[in-house]
């Protein structure tokens, strides 16, 4: 008995040790990329790596040797210490793998300047950042090192279960401190961190954004307590609503067998890693449609006017009365057809657009979007040339080959009307197809073209880059080029014509009632008004059925964890079927009973279901704020986009609910069957 | 003159075991006045206990009527008798059946809860107070002795003021000591409240003590004796 104290104290700081360990593990794997590349020739820096990392590993090892001693002296049988010898040995192994693991790493990236590291989730989870050993000619390195990190995955995952399971041989009283200092701590720490980290971090910073994620851990670590802490009073409140909830929360707190502690546990946990993914995938879905979303309304009118198979002639006074409509903030025209454009090193086709420069930025983003040139070229071709000098903004080697390509075409003889050349804008893929910059020439082939004597002859025309928009969208930035209207109506030999009318409004959700305002203001049946829901519904209406789809899926998931939850309840009236008996005896009727069982089971659900949402947030709002990378050159987006819906948190929150009552239900009914005399019986 | 308390009319019970029917109450006629002090007596497997859920109304006859005051128990519906059983019965039984979870006062009071009554706290610590145990409020089931736990179990079933207190071997678990101070208890509350008490017991002492003497034996009532005078001083502890 006298071996208890000193064992359990010691198990506790060789427990702590151990997660510190862990946790160095883990903030090493996350930034030994950025570091090893900043820091490899960092001397002073490199000692201090090692002496602090051996001496962690050797206090661990030492302490477990000691722990694993005074556990060998301790009676046979007694209490905790098959799990005491399991955390000292697993520990002492873990700390023996690890130096080797990280030696191995560290001598790699000493003596190969060359090498790569790059880390994978399982490998920031447990292990270490993986070596990848281009210049390493020893084979035995690397096979050595990921068997050291395969072992040391597993000795992780054990330690930290032994820990936890260790962590309640350390006497309640003594936990209890712990976590009341801890707690104290914690209150202290996000204090300070509210007051002076930021919560968004300021772009390209890692600084901020390291000081963001602090802010943010700290906070959730902080809910997370608070919440636990706040489970006892909450328990205590809810129990004096009335009496079905005062048995149902009392049932909930009593301490439990082990298998009803385990399963209640994981339907908890089922129920809250369901709901999190839910939301998680419906967020970053509704990121995708939000970021969809906006690059159609910065790249679209929100309205469009026009005619099903014709052209407008006569639109002059449409365009008024279109813009004195209410809720109308602008309106352009714009005259439309498909071409061909080619330059010296190839073709693609393309949507030309005549637009008016004067009036399109009242309508779309394409001013904004413009990364090389200007919008205004198209009304001044003859600036293009004079200011061609900041064109060259891409890589060395692009533009390298791009000005040599350019000096070919500059070398042509070009045409004497090379002054009147008008201008064209392409999209930022299209430009990189043909391989063009600002001020090269390109050729555009019209299908209206003239009546030869053996049919129609297409027209073609040069045209003269006068900028590259970027709009975020691959298809525009494929298809779309853009030249001035009265340029694009001679060409298209369309004069005074146009194809319809674009329009924005004042609040892009109220486009549909404008439109049908439109319509009345305008009183020509022969007009087509459509806004730009109705425009892009194949679109929307496939993004919402992919949602849905996704939203069962996962919604499934949410299913089974109610299975785990039905299981729960089936084992809780079963062991409560005696108490059931007493209440019944004593004149509770079976709806009581009944809806005893529903309360207990949607306290498991709710509680799963907050962990979930709650966890769904912190992750979701991570995402959003501090941005995880993605390929642009395969997504066409560079960060995730993320959007939190509230509706969807309730939604996902209602859903979890209901699944839990359902669950609850068979169970609940089951209850209220026991017969009192069953279950009163008394062998 | 009212109708009795309580009133058995050819009541049988009959179980399903393995198949085969088992009547287990072959035709019980017992009628029981206000405020009498019964005792049921008779050899283990007798049927004395499936008597008293039968009058509890925990289970259903398969034949014969209950009745109390004159009407009809066995036609309610479950939540009538729910409701019927939370105001007018008392139960106690040998293994005192608590509810581990709760204190002795929260124990004592569960029957008003059930009525979604909180103004029972008075009277049930003035129970507590009555059986003894004063000092025992906030303690739960499990950190009291049998004889305490049996006394909670007594003042839960009289919380309600019900007409019919009902005991199955109440003091079946206890020592000699401790089951005359409960014994005592129950002529106590009839003397002092004018309960009825219908207890089940093995104990000769106790029988002995009791004004009213039924004993059964194999499912039918064997002799219903009443006493003039009770020996019930001789039971008292000194
Ligand atoms: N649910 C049941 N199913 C089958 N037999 C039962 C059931 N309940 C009681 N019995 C039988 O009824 C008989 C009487 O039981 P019980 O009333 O408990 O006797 P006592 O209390 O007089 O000792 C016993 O033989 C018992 O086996
Ligand atoms: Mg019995």
């Amino acid at each position: 008995m006298t071996e208890r104290r000193p064992l359990g104290f010691w198990t506790a700081v060789l427990c702590g040790l151990g997660v510190l360990q862990l946790a160095a593990v883990l903030a090493f794997a996350a930034t030994s990329t950025l570091w090893f590349q900043a820091q490899l020739e960092n001397d002073l820096l490199w000692v201090r790596l090692v002496i602090g990392w051996s001496t962690i590993q050797l206090s661990l090892l030492l302490l477990s040797v000691g722990i694993l001693q005074r556990a060998a002296r301790m009676p046979r049988g007694s209490r905790g210490r098959a799990r005491v010898f399991g955390l000292s040995a697993v520990s002492a192994g873990h700390a023996v793998i690890t130096t080797v693991s990280v030696g191995i790493l560290l001598w790699a990236a000493r003596v190969s300047t060359g090498h790569v590291l790059g880390g994978t989730v399982a490998s920031l989870l447990f292990g270490l950042t993986h070596l990848v050993y281009d210049e390493l000619d020893l084979d035995w390195v690397p096979t050595l090192y990921h068997g050291a990190t395969m072992l040391q995955t597993a000795s992780a995952a054990m330690l930290l279960s032994l820990s936890a399971s260790c962590w309640f041989l350390v006497p309640l009283e003594r936990r209890q401190r712990f976590w009341l200092g801890f707690d104290v701590a914690l209150v202290i720490a996000f204090v300070v961190v509210t007051a002076i980290l930021p919560l968004s971090p300021t772009e390209g910073d890692d600084a901020s954004l390291l000081r963001a994620v602090i802010r943010v851990s700290v906070t959730t670590v902080f809910a997370v307590r608070l919440a636990l802490r706040l489970v006892g009073p909450l328990l205590a409140a809810f129990e004096r609503i009335g009496f079905r909830t005062m048995i149902a929360a009392r049932h909930l707190r009593a301490k439990k067998t082990g298998f009803l502690a385990a399963s209640g546990t994981l339907s908890v946990l089922a129920v809250a890693v369901s709901s999190c993914m839910l939301i998680s995938v419906l967020s970053v879905m509704g990121g995708f449609r939000a970021d969809l979303t906006k690059k159609i309304l910065g790249n679209n009118a929100h309205i469009v006017i026009d005619k099903v198979y014709e052209e407008l002639s006569d639109w002059e006074p449409l365009l008024e009365r279109t813009r004195q409509t209410e809720g109308v903030i602008g309106a352009t025209p714009y005259l439309q057809v498909e071409v061909m454009v080619s330059s010296l090193s190839n073709r693609g086709g393309a949507i030309l657009r005549g637009i008016d420069p004067d009036t399109v930025s009242d309508v779309t983003d394409l001013a904004k979007n413009m990364t090389h040139g200007k919008l205004e070229y198209l009304k001044d071709p003859g600036r293009i040339l004079d200011s061609s000098v900041d064109t060259t903004k891409s890589g060395p080697v692009d533009a390298m080959m791009e000005e040599a390509e350019r000096t070919a075409a500059r070398g042509l003889p070009e045409g004497p009307e090379e002054e009147a050349m008008p201008g064209l804008i392409v999209g930022q893929e299209l430009a990189r197809a043909l391989r063009l910059v600002v001020g090269d020439r390109v050729t555009v082939v019209s299908p209206r073209g003239d009546l030869g004597p053996s049919g129609p002859i297409p027209r073609t025309r040069p045209f003269r880059i006068a900028g590259i928009f970027y709009s975020g969208m691959y298809e525009y930035d494929m298809k779309h080029a853009y030249i001035d209207l009265r340029t694009a109506q001679r060409f298209l030999r369309a004069e005074g014509r146009i194809s319809g009318i674009e329009v924005k409004v004042d609040n892009v959700e109220h486009a549909p009632a404008i439109a049908s305002r439109l319509v009345s203001k305008l009183g020509r049946d022969d007009l087509r008004v459509r806004d730009w829901k109705q425009m892009n519904q194949q679109l929307f209406g496939a993004l919402a059925l992919e949602k849905l789809a996704m939203f069962i899926t996962l919604g499934i998931a949410i299913l089974i964890a109610g299975f785990s939850v039905f299981g729960t309840l089936t084992l809780l009236v079963q062991e409560k079927r005696r108490e059931v008996g007493i209440l019944k005896a004593m004149g509770t009727p079976a709806r009581g009973v009944i809806r005893i069982f529903i309360i207990e089971g949607l306290l498991i659900g709710a509680a799963g279901g907050l962990m979930g949402l709650g966890l769904g947030f912190v992750l979701t709002f991570a995402a959003e704020h501090f941005g995880i990378q993605m390929n642009p050159e395969v997504y066409y987006i560079d960060k995730l986009p993320v959007h939190l819906d509230p509706t969807e948190f309730a939604l996902v929150g209602a859903s979890t609910v209901v699944v839990c009552l359902a669950a609850t239900l068979f169970p609940a009914y089951q209850a209220s069957r026991v017969r009192p005399v069953d279950a009163l019986r008394y062998d | 003159m009212p109708d009795p308390l309580v009133t058995l009319q050819h009541v049988t019970k009959t179980f399903e075991h393995e198949g085969r029917p088992l009547e287990v109450l072959k035709g019980i006629d017992l009628e029981i006045e206000r405020g009498e002090m019964v005792t049921i007596v008779g050899p283990s497997g007798a049927g004395k206990s499936t008597l008293l859920h039968l009058i509890g109304t925990l289970d259903l006859p398969t034949s014969g009527r209950i009745l109390y005051e004159g009407k009809d128990v066995t036609r309610l519906g479950s939540s009538d008798l729910a409701e019927f059983r939370n105001r007018s019965i008392g139960f106690v039984f040998q293994f005192h059946h608590l509810l581990p979870e709760f204190t002795a006062l929260e124990n004592v009071m569960m029957p008003g809860l059930i009525q979604g009554s909180r103004r029972l706290e008075a009277r049930a610590r003035r129970l507590l107070d009555e059986v003894g145990l004063t000092d025992r409020l906030t303690h739960r089931p499990g950190e009291l002795s049998g004889g305490e736990q049996q006394r909670v179990a007594l003042a839960r079933a009289l919380l309600m003021e019900p007409k019919l207190v009902l005991a199955d071997e109440p003091t079946g678990n206890l020592d000699s000591q401790t089951s005359a101070s409960v014994q005592a208890l129950f002529f106590d509350l009839n003397r002092r409240h004018g309960i009825t008490f219908l207890i089940v017991t093995h104990s000769r002492d106790f029988a002995a003590m009791m004004p009213r003497q039924v004993s059964m034996k194999d499912g039918r009532i064997d002799s219903d004796e009443r006493r003039a005078q009770p020996l019930e001083n001789q039971g008292k502890p000194t």
